[in-house]
């Protein structure tokens, strides 16, 4: 009787020391993965800061004169320029292309998105778009077109979705000719792809899973962030609203 | 016989040291290596780290910068920018690579190769500064 009772003593003592080093397992895995979202989330958002921070310095955005550039004084007609207003944007794959501010300042294997708001004016503007890419990131694009559904619910959803337009501009032509126009224009086939593809992807041809599969297939992302700054907008020559510009950065591992 | 049957105590001590490596080879010692990676203030991975955001960050001037960085007193670095990756390795005192690091850059046209060095001058001045015109050098020594 003895025995049996020191066996199944000896059996609890094992079970919680195997108990204790699992829970040390997973309390360890969560040190980890903490240890390494502290390092590679800081360096995503130290990015995130230095980019918006080029960006509100730089000539092509902040009003300037003959003297000097007006950090954090963002010009409207430099915004007009280079900038999608908020009422243009839509879906439409193609007014998202190659742009010079995002072809000189951004990080390669990234994805930003970058959006000014006029407070006073209640107005916006977008921008978004690719740093180079070792060629990861193209292959998400021809992942993601080897999923394309276009099964009978699928252009239900579509034309759901789209209501009038997507019947009055010839159904599913329609469809394929949004998805053709960022294939064909040779400006930035990266940006074209991913931005567009996941501009689509609320169109119904793909799924969201189909979008997640593609994205971890082709690269490991290190992470994303979004941060504001504080800005003003230069409308004319006496009057300046208040804004703010919004970045939100998504990096691959190189 | 007296206390629990030896196969059982054989049993437990095997579970316990097979979950200790376990632990150690899959937690602990990734997470080591890690730390291990961004503590040193002159590891390759760091002076990687620093140059690009260095550099980067310069670019935000509205005038003219000028950063003199030296990430120690006695390691030399071989460095490549290109592509808009920097790339680092320590030298040692035999000017052997004993480490390696690379870090993303923020901005384009930017091309430099250095060989066994220890400081690195960052200069920058936009077409509105009254002395430079246009800069934007990265030079070692």
């Amino acid at each position: 009787m003895k025995a049996i009772s020191n066996v199944f003593m000896y059996v609890f003592w094992t079970l919680l020391a195997i108990a204790f080093i699992i829970s040390l397992y997973f309390f360890g895995i969560g040190g980890f993965l903490k240890i390494s979202t502290i390092f590679e989330g800081s360096e995503v958002d130290r990015h995130a800061v230095i980019l918006a921070n080029v960006l509100i310095s730089s000539d092509k955005l902040s009003y300037s004169d003959e003297n000097k550039i007006y950090r954090g004084l963002l010009d409207l007609n430099k915004l007009n320029r280079y900038f999608v207003s908020e009422g243009t944007f839509d879906i439409h794959p193609f007014i998202i292309k190659s742009n010079p501010i995002i072809e000189e300042f951004s990080y390669p294997n990234s994805e930003v998105y970058i959006s000014v708001w006029d407070f006073d004016a209640q107005k916006s503007w977008v921008l978004a778009g690719n740093g180079p890419s070792d060629g990861k990131l193209a292959g998400f694009g021809s992942c993601i077109f080897s999923k394309i559904k276009l099964d009978p619910r699928t252009i239900f959803r579509l034309i759901a979705y789209h209501g009038t337009a997507a019947l009055g501009g010839k159904g599913i032509t329609f469809v394929a000719e949004k998805v053709k126009i960022p294939v064909a224009q040779s400006v930035n086939l990266v940006t074209q792809y991913t931005w567009s593809t996941r501009l689509l992807a609320m169109t119904g041809i793909w799924d969201q899973y189909d979008l997640k599969e593609c994205e971890n297939a082709v690269a490991t992302k290190s992470g994303t962030t979004s941060k504001s700054f504080p800005v003003a907008i230069r409308i004319s020559e006496n009057e300046i609203h208040l804004g703010s510009l919004n970045i939100q950065l998504t990096e691959y591992k190189l | 016989m007296k206390g629990s049957s030896p196969t059982l105590e054989v049993f437990g001590i095997v579970s316990i040291i097979l979950l200790s490596i376990v632990v150690l080879s899959l937690v602990i010692f990734p997470a080591l290596g890690e730390l291990a990676k961004f503590i040193p203030v002159d590891s390759a991975e760091t002076v990687a780290r620093d140059l690009s955001d260095l550099i980067t960050t310069s670019s935000a001037t509205t005038d003219r910068i000028t950063i003199t960085y030296t990430p120690s007193k006695s390691a030399t670095y071989n460095i490549q920018i290109d592509e808009r990756i920097v790339k680092s390795e320590l030298l040692n005192d035999k000017k052997v690579v004993t480490g390696k690091g690379d870090s993303k850059l923020g901005i384009n046209n930017l091309q430099k190769s250095f060989s066994d060095v220890k400081t690195f001058t960052i200069q920058k001045a936009t077409e509105k500064a009254e002395v430079y015109e246009n800069i934007f050098s990265v030079d070692a020594e």
